[in-house]
Order: C-alpha cells, then structure tokens, then sequence
C-alpha cells in the first residue's frame, strides 16, 4: 500500500516538503537563478556520493535488476558531466548539510539489498517529481527539467518501480522512512542555504 | 592499432606472452569448428562467471575514477550487463558450478583493486585487450560465438575499448613500463588457465560423446 502511495504521490508528503519556499518558487516559476545554481553545484557533489552508492547497489543487485541499475547509473554520469560543464564548484562552498547527505548514502551501504534499493527508488522519483512540478526560469534550469521529465528518463523510472514493487513486502516501512525523513531534512536545508546564496544576489 | 604509442609499448614488452593465447589448441579448435555445441555452451557459462567479476572489478574502478572517466566507465559496465544478459538468454546453464580458476580470477581483482587509480585503468584496458586480441584471431562457424565476436570487435564497443586505451595510455605517461611486469605476468599466467579451462571442458564433452 504504501508502495502505490508513493508511486502516486507529488512528493512525498514528510516534513512539509511541498510547502517548502524552495520547492513553492521552484513550482511558481519564481526560483532565482543564484538559488538554482548553488543547488546544481551541491547536486554535483551529491552526485558523486550517488554515483558510488549506484555501483554498490549493481554490485550487489540480481541479474534481472543490473540492466536497469546501470543504466541509470550512466544516466547520472552523464548529468555530472554537464553539471561540471555548466556550474564551478569553486564558486559555492560545500554545505554542511550536502556533506552530511553525502554520508548517508555511504551509510545506506551497510543496509540489505531490498532496502537499499527501494530507497534509491523513492530518491529518484521525489528527484524526477520536483522537475515535473518546475516551471523554469532560464535555459539551465529548462534543460535539467527537459532532462528529467524526458520519455526517456520516464520510462527508465518506470522500470525502476518493477523492481521495486515485488520487494517491497522485505522491506521494514519504518526504516524507510525513517531515512526518507532523514534526506528530506538534510535536502530542506541544503534548498534554504540555497535560497540564502539566491537572496545574496 | 593502437591509438597511441604508450599502450603500444607495454603491449610490445609483453608480445610473445600477449599474443601466445591465439595459438592455443582451444582456439585452434575453435577456428577447425570440432569443439561441440555442448562444450561451448559450458564454456559460455564459465565466461558469464568472469564476466561477473569484470563487472564487480570495474564497478570498484568507477567509484574512485574522477568525474571525467565515469561515463566511459558507466558504459563498459552496461556493456558488460548487457553480455551477460545476452549469455542468460543464450540458456547457459548456472547449475554449473564455477570453475576453480574463477575464483583466482577473483583474487586477481581484489589484489588489483589495491594499486592506484592510473594503475588500475592501465589492467583494465589490458585484462580486455588480451583477451580480444586472442578472440579476434577466431572465424568460427558457432553462431553464438560470432555473436560475441561481432559485439566485442565492432562497432559500439569497439570504440569503447579505443577510449579506455586513450586513458590507459594518458595513466602511462607517469608510469614505468616496468611496474606492470608483475601483474600483467599474473594476468597472462590466469588466461593461460582460463584457456586450458576451456580446453578440458571440450575433451570432457569429446569423451562424453
């Protein structure tokens, strides 16, 4: 149950995410360049702890799971390139809280398999659905949401939630949410030092 | 050949080695087309466990790799996911245990894994070129293995494999020839085995018949 909750949800509905300014001026077409761009470059480090967390997954993943595991492992890989071609980390600081969200996908290792995988799920589609809701401001930000909302990206998410659904009965709903909640609250406010870095303009 | 010089000069040190496995009976066999479709077929299972641990091998090389060498790296990945999804549907059949020299194989790559990064792209390359050199020496009447033939040599992947030669050849350029001495004889001595792997699974199945 929870499992099609999820799937049909905007965003998940944990600690007031949807009524965050960031994601409310994201959504309104109101999110100041400054804003979007300090998020791109923590999303470039983000990235990178995403990326090794992928390859621990396709390590540990069954064969009916790798294909799309590695797809959307060089899907990522391919989003940093252009992050890294567009945005200068040098610019922004590493905040924190990207820092601390780092180490919890190095942490999600240690976690079994149906659980890991499932969170790397609902990680990827809260991602995919801020996108969906975006109404962007300039050419970067439309790219990322063309990117997103793509067919392409669409369906690979789409074959994401078939490996999901069968194992969603392993794993304990508790502590998936509990680290749910944990990345909101880091990923909120990783969005306000962003705001702040957007009024600074 | 070879895109640069480098990867070309550490291929040269190793020649007689590199290029011995062509010659070996099992492929030799190969190429006359008297090895039977049973014997291939475990063969190809055998190849789906060290596709295995390639892939695990450079899953391990793409989390320390630098943010430039990812995607190449993403890609040889989906294309080894992709063999062995192939090999699945070819019906090899994984009741068939791995064989002992899988599982030094295995050493292998763990033993790599604790070189650095340069060093690490270096065996990469090598470990897929060794065996592609032996490989592409084939004209095999077995359906499935000019399959493989046609997926490792041409097109898409081909071009894959001439990247990764371009970053081993850039990790090459602070590197002496001589520190790839020890490990590429380890790799050589391991397709050594893996070949007469291969071999013995054929005479079993010559006998069986």
């Amino acid at each position: 149950m929870m499992f099609d909750y999820f799937l049909s949800t905007r965003l998940p509905q944990l600690e007031s995410v949807s009524e965050h300014p960031f994601v409310q001026r994201l959504s309104s077409g109101n999110l100041p360049s400054r804003a979007f761009t300090a998020w791109m470059v923590q999303g470039l480090y983000i990235n990178d702890a995403l990326i090794r967390f992928q390859a621990h997954l396709l390590r540990e993943a069954p064969p009916s799971h790798r294909h799309i595991l590695a797809v959307l492992m060089l899907t990522l890989s391919e989003d940093a390139d252009w992050l890294e071609e567009h945005f200068n980390p040098l610019h922004y600081p590493l905040y924190p809280e990207t820092e601390r969200y780092c180490r919890v996908f190095t942490d999600l290792e240690r976690l079994p398999y149906p659980l890991a995988l499932t969170l790397n799920w609902c990680f990827h589609r809260t991602y995919q659905q801020l996108w969906r809701e975006a109404v962007p401001t300039n050419e970067l930000m439309e790219f990322m949401c063309e990117r997103w909302t793509s067919e392409e990206i669409q369906n690979l998410l789409s074959r994401l939630d078939t490996l999901v659904r069968p194992i969603w009965s392993q794993v304990d709903p508790e502590d998936f949410l509990q680290i749910i909640r944990q990345l909101l609250r880091l990923e909120m406010g990783i969005w306000g030092e962003a705001l702040n870095a957007g009024a600074g303009a | 050949m070879y895109p640069t010089h480098r990867v070309q000069s550490l291929r040269d040190r190793h020649l007689l080695r590199w290029q011995s496995f062509a010659a070996h009976p099992f492929l030799q066999r190969l190429r006359e087309g008297s090895i039977s479709p049973v014997a291939i077929a475990r063969w190809l299972t055998q190849l789906y466990y060290f596709d295995e641990l390639m892939m695990r091998f450079q899953l391990g090389i793409l989390r320390q790799a630098p943010r430039e060498h990812r995607v190449l790296l993403a890609q040889i990945v989906l294309n080894m996911v992709e063999e062995m999804d192939w090999l699945l549907s070819q019906g090899i059949d994984l009741s068939d245990p791995p064989d002992p020299s899988r599982q030094t194989y295995q050493a292998f790559f763990q033993d790599l894994q604790r070189l650095p990064y340069s060093h690490l792209t270096v065996m990469h390359w090598a470990t897929h070129q060794v065996f592609m050199d032996a490989l592409k020496t084939l004209d095999t009447p077995d359906e499935r293995l000019q399959a493989i033939l046609e997926r490792w040599a041409d097109g898409e992947f081909g071009a894959i494999l001439y990247d990764l030669a371009v970053l081993a050849d850039e990790a090459l350029e602070h590197l002496d020839l001589s520190e790839f001495d020890a490990p590429l004889n380890r790799l050589f001595d391991l397709e050594d085995s893996s070949w007469e792997m291969a071999l013995r699974i054929a005479e079993e199945a010559d006998q069986d018949s």
